[in-house]
């Protein structure tokens, strides 16, 4: 025999069409003689007409645009980056090279181009260093900037 | 391209157009479920975003896949409630007295899911304040109008638990509406 407590989920299912004929007749029956059932449909339907008068904002296209980019324009971009930064660098390199073998250029000049790119490659080294070991140990590494 | 094929490209050849398919297929729908989980629409992009990176990360690994929003659903949801319960965490952490002063101020919520007006701000204040569980399932009810077959299947319960969900959120929500409505603030009954 079911009592109230197995009817009352049923009327959530009455509320939104979904119960076959057999369900809702057999409802029906035990509302028109339950008063705490009636009253409970009266409030899930309260609920229901808050819900279904609630207007939904819709996300913007914009916004879903950007909730995936393909991963393969990104590594070509890096890639892009990449190639970039290291034609630069061999550039320079090879001019440093030029002029340190350049027999005309006097010992001083190339004494001073050695000593400020021996400089920059260990500026360089200890913020690498750095960075590196920030990435390792910040303990606020998840936090959303 | 339909659905198979696109997954099909996914599994067998890492292919990002047809992940790019599945995507623009289920986009709306993952954002609507991650801002029902999440309650605002930034933390909503953000699931999203790591979900569909980590969902094509993991395609091709997977034996078999017949269709592909229930599985990316269970990793969005997973996702979802792990972020709330770590936003519970720091929340509890952080000044109580300060959130309760707001509460009873009654500050703006996160941008649920409705459009502004006054019934609408009660409405959003009140989804807010029902689980996790309970706004999920409304959301699909009503915001996505979503019939009991899509809902269980998306969420892979049967048709029966969903409606006795819908039962007992609703119960939830309208406890909290009249709360609000009330006082301003609900009681603690349907926490999140």
């Amino acid at each position: 025999m079911k009592n109230c407590e197995d009817y009352r989920p049923l009327i959530a299912g009455l509320l939104d069409g979904e119960l076959d004929g057999a369900q809702t007749e057999d409802l029906n029956r035990h509302m028109v003689q339950c008063a705490a059932c009636r009253e409970e449909y009266d409030s899930q339907l309260e609920a229901a007409q808050l819900l279904d008068r609630a207007s939904f904002q819709e996300p913007t296209d914009e916004a879903l645009t950007k909730l995936w980019r393909s991963p393969y324009s990104r590594a070509a971009q890096l890639a892009a980056m990449a190639l970039a930064i290291g034609g630069y660098l061999a550039l320079i390199a090879f001019g440093i090279f030029e002029f340190m073998r350049d027999g005309t250029v006097d010992l001083w000049p190339k004494l001073a181009i050695a000593a400020s790119v021996s400089g920059v490659l260990v500026l360089f080294t200890l913020v690498l260093r750095e960075r590196l070991h920030t990435a390792k140990t910040d303990p606020y590494n998840e936090v959303q900037r | 391209m339909t659905e198979a094929h696109a997954i099909q490209l996914c599994l067998k050849h890492r292919d990002p157009a047809g992940f790019e398919a599945l995507v623009r297929q289920y986009r709306r729908e993952a954002f609507g479920h991650a801002l029902a989980l999440l309650g605002n629409s930034e933390d909503a992009a953000d699931a999203c975003q790591t979900c569909f990176a980590k969902a094509f990360a993991a395609m091709p690994t997977l034996p078999q896949l017949d269709r592909f929003y229930p599985w990316f659903y269970r990793v969005l949801r997973n996702f979802c409630l792990n972020q709330l319960a770590r936003r519970n965490t720091r929340e509890r952490e952080a000044d109580s007295v300060q959130r309760h002063e707001e509460t009873q101020r009654g500050a703006t919520p996160p941008d649920l899911l409705c459009i502004q007006t006054d019934e609408n701000q009660l409405v959003q204040r009140a989804l807010t304040h029902l689980s996790a569980e309970h706004r999920e399932v409304l959301c699909m009810k009503y915001f996505q109008q979503v019939r009991y077959r899509q809902i269980a299947e998306t969420l892979g319960i049967p048709e029966g638990t969903v409606m006795s969900r819908l039962y007992h959120a609703r119960r939830a929500f309208r406890q909290a509406f009249r709360e609000l409505a009330d006082t301003g603030a609900p009681s603690k009954g349907d926490a999140r």
